[in-house]
């Protein structure tokens, strides 16, 4: 089940991870980088830890990482890690 | 002494534990660095010197008889030349008669160990998939049961379904961007804040007469 990583708005690039930090994808800005994959990983393993609420099993759902013009978004699905780089446009400025 | 034969084509390391069990067996020593060998030569003189005893029972030339006659300067008087122990940058040379025959004797009275002779088995394709299955299912069960385990663990939740829908959903907002922000600047700075308020010293100097 590929996910279509060109139907995404504004993708510059895309990787996709197994469970212990393997790179079974990647693509545009992101093609081949192990070494980023590799930081990602620790990223994603501390947000594991932050209890979003008294239940320990809900962890997060996206997570993104936010610069000036350009983000990284992460989710977890199948036992897959998902991150997606993507311009960034605040959503505010859009409607202003 | 007995000889100690160094050739240059062999590329086995030999274990000290051999050495001790192989009383009666010679190895052929691979090329080594001077230092290696005065070690090896230390570790199979005890042996070497069983062995001496083993061959020459009537007591042949030992260590300390004069390799030449001082006096008329005659060549060696024992019945087969002595080769000293070479360093490993020169082979030595086969110097005649006595010596090929020496050889001939140690090679028909004593077993060799071959160790280039040794082959590595491999493991099937099934004998490893087994093999790994089996180490899998052991930790498995080891991780299970213990309560740390679950630390050491890479368990990913179970996520969502549809990762191109949360992918390509609008960014976060600016003013959540902005708050988070903050706070992290404000805890940030809290930290570096933190100051120790000295009350009492710890050591304290005691006026013992």
């Amino acid at each position: 089940m590929a996910v279509p990583f060109d139907r995404i708005p504004d993708s510059l690039g895309y990787l996709v991870l197994t469970e212990d930090g393997a790179v079974v994808n990647s693509g545009g800005d992101l093609e081949n980088k192990e070494d980023v994959a590799n930081q990602f990983m620790n990223i994603i393993q501390t947000a594991l830890r932050i209890p979003l609420s008294s239940s320990k099993k809900d962890k997060f759902k996206k997570l993104s990482i936010v610069w000036d013009n350009f983000m990284y978004v992460i989710t977890i699905s199948a036992h897959k890690i998902y991150i997606c780089k993507r311009r960034f446009i605040p959503p505010d400025a859009a409607m202003a | 002494m007995a000889n100690l034969w160094v050739s240059n084509n062999l590329q086995v390391f030999v274990s000290a534990s051999i050495i001790e069990t192989a009383k009666h067996n010679i190895l052929l020593f691979p090329y080594m660095p001077q230092p290696a060998l005065k070690m090896y030569i230390k570790t199979l003189y005890p042996i070497v010197k069983a062995m001496d005893a083993d061959m020459f029972p009537d007591g042949g030339p030992s260590e300390t008889d004069r390799l030449i006659n001082p006096a008329n300067g005659q060549g060696t008087p024992s019945s087969f030349r002595e080769t000293q122990v070479v360093p490993a940058a020169t082979v030595p040379q086969p110097g005649g008669g006595d010596e090929a025959s020496v050889l001939t004797r140690i090679l028909h009275t004593v077993n060799f160990i071959d160790v280039s002779a040794v082959e590595g088995r491999g493991l099937e394709q099934h004998e490893y998939h087994d093999k790994a299955r089996q180490y899998s299912n052991k930790l498995n069960m080891v991780l299970a049961s213990s309560g740390r385990g679950s630390k050491y663990r890479m368990s990913l939740p179970n996520g969502v379904t549809a990762p191109q829908i949360v992918l390509a959903s609008q960014p976060v907002s600016l003013a959540d961007i902005e708050l988070i922000t903050m706070a992290a600047k404000r805890a940030a700075a809290a930290v570096n804040d933190l100051k120790v308020e000295h009350k009492e010293d710890l050591v304290v100097p005691f006026g013992v007469p």
